[in-house]
């Protein structure tokens, strides 16, 4: 099973981590973009108050962090097709006491995220043990359970129809924007702490070897089960809001077919780049959402197209595409400076 | 229990097929179920729109989808070079274009093609539909002939070769271009052979491949990655616990109650019943 | 760097795009709410309802007609669109149908239909993404639809918003419709089709005492008391506990052995699919059970798919100009396309509803026309005269509407057509 090592992020990340001090001055202007990318969407519901659009990027901060969680998860090695299921839980565990119980959503949100945080690092241990494809298949049968369980779950889940009547936590649209956009840039702070930090070493170091690891005292287990803890915290905060935003709870969000979506989006991305999940949504949730809607029931085209393209043209997926022209250019300048130099004696 | 046998037989078709497929060129392919759906409905349209008998239009499927499975792997899985990620964003494609294609054009009315063999023959006290039967016994025909191919044909040998390593077998000689597209053509052939069975014998909608292949991954992971013989034996245990279980439970439960214990013995014994490392 | 670089690009892609969001929704919404003056002549606005107008009508089309655009949300795409697409096209129909007679006529004014459709996907959350849609981009006052379970997420939105929206049909979650919910209309109560199932089954098959229920798991929850209720009040019994399905099962075999361990004297089938009722009678004729069923159908895609298996069905609601019983809109829709397609009539039905509802109102102000909705006690449907239905099972008076119902006897491969039945009155 080869094949399936390639899932964990690649050795040069690690290496340019620990060169991190060297190139700090040459992360700030990346820092600056993304700070002015944070500015104009913080301005942004100015211009599309009340509008559709807004509904789309709502949904797209909260898959950012959803579809980044899975990132944070995979770097310890772990190819997870659960990660629909934590949001399920998180929604679930936020729906039923707000729709039985009548609980204020502001309890209920963060128990949704306890809850997926329990449930996932509690099914990490017995997942502990299984490695690459025998995980990813171990995860995707719990993800399948799960659902199966909420759509056999009677009166209280609403089995396969859905659970209505969760209360909405706003009635205006733009307090949503700004609860979603607010959540995604502390969990993305989160997330880049988590991955950029001794943690996030460790858990690269996991994930290419974890006989090397062990080696060194790096514990695979512990490492493994709180990737999965730290992910599926983020995974049933954001299913639980995002079940409070749609007033719905429905187990087809949170299926198999979701999750794979999800895991598309940060191969489109880019799986081996922190930003690689944001720029996935933005790909594949934003652009057939502002500009192909019109085209109904044939959308499915669309977005296959475009995963066909990035397949075939960006074995990295986006990221990787713009680390590599990237690269050429540095190598260029480096060139240039050598020949300079070169020149100059 | 006549329809708990021929589950299972749908079902250890499209998971040898799967296996091949993977165990080979290592690919996991999603669009089985896809590839499933579109030969029912490829048989549905030569049979009902072509207007050709059913013992012609089956095996034309069979081999429509063989010559498919070879230019996806060709034109699609080649150029993947066996990258986990790249081959899963492919197959989600290949399965999204193929589901959408069926639904937009043919998938308001839930159809079924119509039975090869009309009318009902008792057996014992009980009566049972022809055609049932007789895709059974073909069903079992093509197992042993798999079988066969696998154990005894020179092809067979090549891929049991590259199965167990790919450098030495290359380096024996044996093209490994060849071999996949075979392997491909075959795992596309046994799933439309079970699309066939299930298009006749049940009812046709687009979304039928979904729930397969959810079936077909529970076969294959059971039976352990690698394990050929594993496959017939989990393919009727779970022909089986499909067939009986709704006797006793109803809907949703079954399906909840099934994969819990798949997820436990997954847990218990990660290589499945029959796999080795 | 170059990776910020891209960000910006897109945002700034985006910026624009925001520009354009409200300059293209300007050519639709700077005028009046949802009512833009156009001529009816060559240059009418674009849309499949209004390229086909055929000059032949009977009343005098007043040389100028507005439009009044009416939202409706189908689910296009995945699973639940093999009921929707073909609702779609039909629905088409029914805009065309009322356009074609003089659109629908409030104060003196004559307004075209024109339909904005968005896909619902099959789920919840393209439902909710369709309605608000329709609601913040397109500000329309009324909608149609959705179907099914749908609404649960649908009603919120629109009741929100104060959109007067004429579902389908639901699943009777009181999520969908409360008696807060006063926005919302139904076009057809589900307990009187029911209804008209066992009544018509009483009818043809005066022995049957015991019913065996078999429906789908999903929606029996919401189901299972007024199910009850209705078999109560029709003086039957049921066999045994009710027999749940769900309908992605492949294998309809073990739910029909099931049902025959009960030995009803008939069986009753309210909420399934077609796959799913096609697989029961197959099973259950397969064992050798020889009662009546009954579900609702489509005469042709019932003897297409089962042949001469296909006997002892008591259908309803099969839509075919050969039915001599047939009422005269229905007629007419069917004649207006292939008159052998699969008539849902589920949405071009809440379409019509909505039309007259629109029109006994004299209003295109959405709670005026609730107001008036309220009071009416007969409706015109494309089945005939509609009447309201189920006012202390939704809490809501006259929002709820039924309408006569086919019926449809289908012995060894053979349609017979009876006359069509009332249902009985939900409470």
């Amino acid at each position: 099973m080869s094949e399936v090592t390639k899932i964990s992020p690649a050795p040069e990340e690690a290496a340019r981590i620990e060169e991190a001090p060297k190139t700090r001055p040459r992360r700030w202007p990346r820092l600056s973009m993304v700070g002015a990318l944070a500015v104009v969407l913080a301005l942004l519901p100015l211009g599309i108050s009340g509008s559709y659009y807004m509904h789309v990027l709502i949904l797209a901060f909260m898959y950012v962090v959803i579809a980044s969680s899975w990132r944070a998860i995979s770097i310890s090695g772990q190819f997870n097709i659960a990660i629909g299921a934590f949001m399920g839980i998180g929604a679930y565990a936020t729906a039923i006491p707000s729709v039985w119980l009548h609980w204020s959503p502001w309890v209920t949100i963060p128990l949704g995220a306890v809850a997926a945080t329990i449930v996932g690092a509690a099914l990490a241990f017995p997942f502990a043990r299984l490695r690459t494809i025998y995980y990813a298949m171990g995860t995707l049968f719990l993800g399948y359970v799960v659902i199966n369980l909420i759509t056999a779950g009677g009166k209280t889940t609403g089995m396969s129809t859905g659970l209505g009547g969760v209360q909405p936590l706003f009635s205006d649209r733009t307090y949503y924007y700004y609860l979603t956009f607010g959540l995604m840039i502390v969990s993305m702070l989160c997330m880049y702490r988590f991955e950029f930090s001794r943690i996030g070493v460790r858990m690269k170091a996991v994930a290419q070897s974890h006989e090397v690891a062990a080696s060194v005292g790096i514990g695979e287990r512990r490492n493994r089960i709180l990737a999965v803890a730290f992910g599926s915290f983020f995974a049933g905060l954001m299913g639980a809001v995002y079940c409070h935003y749609q007033g719905v709870a429905s187990p087809s969000s949170y299926g198999l077919g979701a999750t794979l979506w999800i895991i598309m989006y940060i191969l489109v991305g880019g799986i081996n780049s922190f930003w690689g999940p944001a720029i996935g949504v933005g790909i594949l949730l934003i652009i057939p959402e502002f500009f192909f809607r019109d085209l109904k029931g044939d959308l499915p085209y669309v977005t296959a197209a475009m995963l066909l393209i990035i397949a075939f043209t960006m074995p990295e997926g986006i990221a990787g595409l713009v680390k590599l022209v990237r690269g050429r250019i540095f190598d260029r300048g480096r060139r240039e400076e050598v020949r300079a130099d070169a020149s100059g004696d | 229990m006549i329809n708990v046998v021929l589950l299972g037989v749908v079902y250890i078709l499209m998971g040898v097929g799967f296996a091949f497929i993977l165990n080979l060129l290592g690919i996991f392919n999603l669009a089985h179920g896809a590839i499933f759906m579109s030969a029912a409905y490829g048989c549905y349209l030569l049979v009902v729109k072509l207007g050709l008998p059913g013992f012609v239009a089956f095996p034309l499927t069979v081999l429509a989808a063989a010559a498919f499975g070879v230019l996806v792997e060709r034109f699609l899985f080649r150029p993947m070079k066996a990258d986990f990620n790249r081959t899963m964003m492919v197959c989600i494609a290949l399965s999204t274009i193929l589901v959408t294609t069926f639904n937009r054009f043919l998938g308001t009315r839930a159809l079924s093609i119509p039975p090869f063999l009309a009318g009902t023959t008792g057996i014992g006290p009980y009566k049972v539909q022809t055609d049932r039967i007789l895709a059974f016994a073909i069903g079992v025909v093509i197992l042993v002939a798999i079988i066969l191919f696998v154990d005894r044909s020179r092809w067979g040998a090549q891929m049991q070769a590259v199965t167990q390593n790919r450098e030495g077998a290359a380096l024996q000689g044996i093209r490994f271009g060849r071999v996949a597209a075979i392997a491909c053509a075959v795992g596309f052939g046994l799933a439309a052979i079970g699309g066939v069975f299930m298009g006749s014998l049940y009812n046709l909608t687009p979304f039928i491949g979904d729930v397969t292949l959810i079936k077909v991954l529970m076969l294959v992971i059971l039976a352990g990655l690698g394990s050929f013989n594993g496959i017939f034996y989990v393919g009727a245990l779970l022909g089986v616990l499909y067939g009986a279980l709704p006797v006793v439970l109803n809907g949703a439960v079954v399906d909840a109650l099934a994969s819990i214990m798949v997820l436990a013995l997954l847990v218990i014994r990660p290589r499945g019943f029959f796999g080795h490392e | 760097m170059i990776l910020g670089l891209v960000l910006l690009v897109l945002a700034l892609g985006l910026l624009p795009l925001v520009a354009a969001c409200g300059g293209e929704e300007e050519t639709t919404t700077t005028a009046p709410p949802a009512t833009t003056a156009t001529t009816a002549g060559p240059t009418t606005t674009a849309g499949p309802t209004t390229t086909a107008a055929p000059a032949s009508t009977d009343t005098t089309a007043p040389a100028a007609m507005e439009t009044l655009r009416i939202g409706a949300i189908l689910s296009l795409s995945d699973w639940y669109s093999v009921v929707d697409a073909a609702d779609k096209v039909d629905l088409e129909y029914t805009a065309q149908m009322i356009n074609d007679d003089g659109g629908i006529q409030v104060q003196g004014k004559n307004y075209k239909i024109e339909l904005v459709i968005e896909d619902g996907k099959s789920s919840l959350d393209g439902n909710t993404a369709a309605a608000t849609k329709l609601v913040l981009d397109e500000k329309l006052p009324f909608v149609v639809g959705p179907g099914a379970f749908f609404n649960l997420a649908t009603t919120p939105i629109f009741e929100q918003n104060k959109v007067l929206h004429v579902a389908n049909y639901n699943g009777l979650n009181p999520a969908e419709m409360n008696k807060d919910t006063r926005y919302a209309f139904l076009g057809l109560d589900p307990i009187t089709q029911a209804n008209a199932e066992l009544k018509s089954l009483m009818l043809y098959y005066p022995d049957v005492k015991t019913v065996c229920l078999a429906t789908e798991d999903a929606t029996y929850p919401a189901f299972e008391p007024h199910f009850k209720a209705l078999v109560e009040r029709l003086g039957l019994t049921l066999s045994g506990d009710p027999v749940l399905f769900a309908t992605n099962a492949e294998d309809y075999n073990p739910v029909a052995s099931k049902i025959k361990a009960q030995n009803p004297d008939a069986v009753w089938m309210p909420v399934g699919i077609d796959p799913s009722y096609f697989g029961i009678l197959t099973g259950l004729r397969t064992l050798g059970y020889e009662g009546p069923v009954t579900f609702p159908i489509d005469a042709p895609s019932v003897t297409g798919a089962l042949g001469d298996a296909a006997t002892g069905i008591v259908g309803v609601l099969s839509k075919q100009v050969t039915d001599p019983h047939i009422s005269a809109p229905m007629k007419r829709l069917l004649e207006m396309g292939d008159v052998n397609r699969h008539v849902f009539g589920l949405a071009p039905n809440a379409l019509y509803l909505l039309a007259h509802a629109i029109e006994a109102a004299d209003s295109l102000d959405p709670t005026a026309v609730r107001d008036k909705w309220e009071t009416l006690t007969s409706l015109p449907t494309l089945y005939g005269d509609g009447f309201p239905s189920g006012s202390q099972l939704f809490g809501l008076t006259n929002h709820a509407w039924a309408h006569p119902i086919p019926v449809a006897l289908i012995n060894n491969g053979q349609v017979e057509y009876k006359p069509w039945i009332i249902p009985d009155v939900t409470p």
